[in-house]
C-alpha cells in the first residue's frame, strides 16, 4: 500500500478494489474476443503480430505523452514530431548521405530541441501546454510537408532500413523494445524516487515546489523526452514504409490522447501508467483493425474514434474532476 | 487624445494592418487591382464572421477549435442539399440549423458536461471532419449551384460583396451587443471572474452554452457564403481556419484568460491575418510554409498573452 500511495492516492487509501483503472484491460480483452469470434482471419499469428508491429511504432509517441499527462500537461505535438522523425531521417540519409545509425539519433536530437523549447515556454510563462503544442504541431507539420515533398517519393536504400526487419524469437524487435520500454517505465514510475515525483507534481504542483522539488525542470525534461521518443518512433515507422511519407504521424495525437485516457490517465494530472497506456494504444489499433475488417469507411472510423475520445474525457471529468 | 487611442486594444491590429497594407502596395504592383481586392474581401468576410464567434467564446474564457470542420460541413451540406434539389432559402436555412446543432453539441460538452474546452472542440473538429467527408464524393465539385445561390457569394453592392456587407452588419450588431447591452456585458463578467459572476447570480453555463451555439451558427453562415463564392463545394474548406481566427482574436485584443476583446478587434485581427496570407500569395510562397509561419505566430501570440497575464496577476498579488 505505501509503495503505491503516489499512484492512485484517492482510491487505494479507501481500500477498495479499483476496477476502474483496469477498465482498459477488460475493454481490450472484450474487443479481442469479439473480433476473434466474428472475423475469420483475425485470430492468426500473422495478423496479431502485424497489429502489434504497428502499435510498437506509435507507442513511442505515447511514452512521453504519458509522463506529461501524469503531471497534468498535454502534448499535442507528438503526432507532428513523430512525422518530423521520418522527415529529418530522410533529410540526413538523402541529402547528407549519413548512415541510418547516425540519422536517427540526429533526428531525435533536433526533435528534442523543439520539445525543450516548448517545455521552456510552457513553464517559464505558465502557459497552457495544449495551446503551445498546437502551435508546435502546426509549424512542424508544415515543415514535414515541405521537406517530404522535396524527396518526391524517393526510397530509402535497403541497407538502411534492413535493421527494422530483424526478428528475435520470431517476433519483430520493435515489439520487444516496446514491451521492455513499457515494463521499465512501469517499474520506475512505481518504485523510483525520480519518476514517482511526477505523480506528486501532477497531484499538487504548488506543494511539490514548497517541498523543494524543481518541478519546472522535471516538466521541461519530460517535454524533451517526449519529443525525442516521438521522433524515434516516426523514424522507425519510416524505415518500415521504406520512404518518408506525409501520413506518418497524421492525427496520431487523437489516438494517443484516447489511448492514455482510456488507459487510466487523467487530464487533471496525478494518474496514469505506462503499461496501461500501451494497452490503450493496442486497443485503439485493434479497434481500427477491426473496423477496417468490417469495411467501415475511414471517415466513419474517425467519427467513432473521436466519439470515444470525448466519452473517455467525459468519464475522466466525472471521476477525477474537481467538483464545480 | 492620441495616448487614449493608442491604449485601445484595437490599436495594435489597426497599425499592423495599415503597415502591412502599405508594405504590400509598395512591394507589389498588383495589390490595389480589383481582382486582388476582391479576393481579399472574399478571404476576410467569412473568416471575420467566424472570428466573431471565436471572440464570443474567448471573452468568456473558452475557445472553439471546431469551426473549421463546421465550415467544411456547411460547404459540403450545401452541396448535398443542392443535389437533393432543395431551393436556395431552404439550403441556407438547413445548413445554418446544422451549424447551430454542432455549436449546441460543443456547448453541451463544454458548459453542461464540463469537459475541457480544448479537448472537447478538438474532438468535435475530428468527428465533424469525418462526418463532413462521408458526405463528400468526387463528382460533387463538378455540380453547380443554382444561380441565386451563387449570386449570394458573387453579387456586389456598392463595389463590395454581399458577404462583406453581412460581415459589417454583424460587426455593428455584435459591437453594439457587447458594449451597450446588459447581456453582452455579462460575457465579460463571466470571462473576467467566473466565481464572482456565479455568486452574483449569473447563469454562467447558459451564457457559455449560448456563445458556443452562436459560434456554430456563425461558422455555418461563413461556410455557406464561402461556398457560394467559390461556386462548388471543395474538401479543402476550413483547413486551419480555427488557428487563423484564434490568432486574429488575440492580436485583436482578446485573451486566452478571458474577459477581454471586442468585435472590431476580431475584424481588424482577421484583416491583418488575411493581408499576411495575401502577402504570401503575392510573393508566391509555399502554402505549407504559410502553416509554419502561422504556427510560429500562434506560439508568439500565446507567449505574449501569457506574459501579459502573468504580469497582471503579479501586479494584483495573485501569485
Amino acid at each position: 500500500m505505501t509503495a503505491n500511495t503516489g499512484r492512485t492516492l484517492a482510491v487505494r487509501e479507501k481500500g477498495k478494489i479499483n476496477l476502474g483503472s483496469w477498465l482498459i484491460l477488460f475493454l481490450t480483452a472484450a474487443l479481442f474476443v469479439f473480433l476473434a469470434l466474428t472475423r475469420k482471419n483475425f485470430y492468426t499469428y500473422s495478423n496479431i503480430h502485424s497489429i502489434l508491429y504497428e502499435v510498437s511504432f506509435s507507442f513511442f509517441a505515447a511514452v512521453g505523452f504519458t509522463l506529461l499527462i501524469i503531471m497534468g500537461e498535454l502534448d499535442l505535438s507528438v503526432g507532428s514530431l513523430f512525422g518530423l522523425g521520418g522527415a529529418l531521417m530522410g533529410l540526413f540519409i538523402f541529402n547528407h548521405r549519413l548512415p541510418v545509425e547516425a540519422a536517427i539519433p540526429l533526428a531525435m536530437a533536433l526533435a528534442a530541441v523543439i520539445g525543450f523549447a516548448a517545455g521552456l515556454l510552457v513553464t517559464a510563462f505558465r502557459l497552457n501546454s495544449m495551446m503551445v503544442t498546437i502551435g508546435v504541431m502546426m509549424a512542424v507539420k508544415g515543415y514535414n510537408w515541405i521537406q517530404i515533398q522535396k524527396f518526391g517519393g524517393r526510397q530509402i536504400p535497403r541497407a538502411q532500413w534492413n535493421f527494422i526487419t530483424v526478428e528475435l524469437f520470431g517476433v519483430k524487435w520493435t515489439i520487444l523494445a516496446m514491451l521492455a520500454t513499457a515494463l521499465l517505465f512501469e517499474i520506475f514510475l512505481a518504485g523510483s524516487r525520480h519518476l514517482k515525483q511526477l505523480y506528486y507534481i501532477g497531484d499538487n504542483f504548488s506543494t511539490t515546489i514548497l517541498y523543494g522539488l524543481n518541478a519546472n525542470l522535471v516538466k521541461v525534461l519530460c517535454f524533451t523526452v517526449s519529443a525525442a521518443l516521438s521522433a524515434f518512433g516516426g523514424a522507425l515507422m519510416t524505415c518500415r514504409l521504406k520512404h518518408p511519407h506525409v501520413t506518418v504521424g497524421a492525427n496520431l495525437e487523437i489516438g494517443v490522447i484516447t489511448a492514455a485516457v482510456i488507459g487510466g490517465a487523467s487530464i487533471f494530472g496525478g494518474r496514469g501508467s505506462m503499461f496501461r497506456t500501451m494497452l490503450g494504444v493496442f486497443f485503439v489499433f485493434l479497434l481500427q483493425n477491426g473496423m477496417t475488417s468490417y469495411d467501415i469507411n475511414s471517415y466513419v472510423q474517425q467519427i467513432i474514434l473521436g466519439s470515444i475520445l470525448i466519452l473517455a474525457i467525459y468519464l475522466d471529468v466525472r471521476i477525477n474532476g474537481k467538483r464545480t | 487624445m492620441p495616448g487614449k487611442l493608442a491604449r485601445k486594444s484595437e490599436f495594435v491590429p489597426l497599425v499592423l494592418s495599415l503597415a502591412l497594407a502599405a508594405a504590400l502596395s509598395a512591394a507589389s504592383g498588383v495589390f490595389w487591382t480589383s481582382a486582388n481586392l476582391n479576393s481579399l474581401q472574399a478571404s476576410i468576410a467569412p473568416t471575420a464572421i467566424m472570428a466573431f464567434g471565436m471572440m464570443l467564446c474567448l471573452i468568456c474564457g473558452y475557445f472553439d477549435l471546431s469551426i473549421g470542420s463546421i465550415m467544411l460541413l456547411a460547404g459540403l451540406l450545401s452541396g448535398k442539399f443542392n443535389d437533393w434539389g432543395l431551393s436556395t432559402p431552404a439550403i441556407v436555412l438547413f445548413v445554418l440549423l446544422a451549424g447551430l446543432a454542432v455549436g449546441c453539441l460543443n456547448g453541451f460538452l463544454v458548459a453542461v458536461l464540463g469537459i475541457n474546452a480544448l479537448i472537447a472542440t478538438i474532438g468535435v473538429q475530428y468527428i465533424g471532419y469525418g462526418f463532413a467527408m462521408t458526405l463528400w464524393d468526387r463528382n460533387m465539385q463538378h455540380r453547380k449551384f443554382p444561380g441565386d445561390f451563387i449570386a449570394m457569394g458573387d453579387g456586389q453592392f456598392l463595389g463590395m460583396y454581399y458577404m462583406t456587407w453581412v460581415m459589417l452588419a454583424i460587426l455593428v450588431g455584435l459591437g453594439f451587443f457587447l458594449k451597450y447591452t446588459l447581456s453582452g456585458r455579462r460575457l465579460y463578467y463571466v470571462g473576467g471572474n467566473r466565481e464572482a459572476s456565479r455568486l452574483i447570480g449569473f447563469n454562467d453555463r447558459r451564457i457559455v452554452f449560448l456563445c458556443y451555439a452562436a459560434t456554430g451558427l456563425l461558422a455555418a453562415l461563413a461556410g455557406v457564403l464561402a461556398v457560394a463564392r467559390i461556386q462548388s463545394p471543395t474538401q479543402y474548406m476550413g483547413g486551419g481556419v480555427h488557428m487563423t481566427c484564434m490568432i486574429a482574436c488575440v492580436i485583436g485584443g482578446g485573451s486566452f484568460a478571458g474577459g477581454k476583446g471586442s468585435a472590431l478587434g476580431a475584424a481588424l485581427g482577421v484583416t491583418f491575418m488575411s493581408l499576411l496570407t495575401n502577402m504570401f500569395n503575392l510573393l508566391e510562397m509555399n502554402t505549407q510554409l504559410q502553416n509554419v509561419v502561422v504556427g510560429l505566430t500562434l506560439i508568439a501570440v500565446i507567449v505574449v498573452d501569457g506574459y501579459l497575464n502573468l504580469k497582471k496577476m503579479r501586479a494584483m498579488g495573485m501569485i
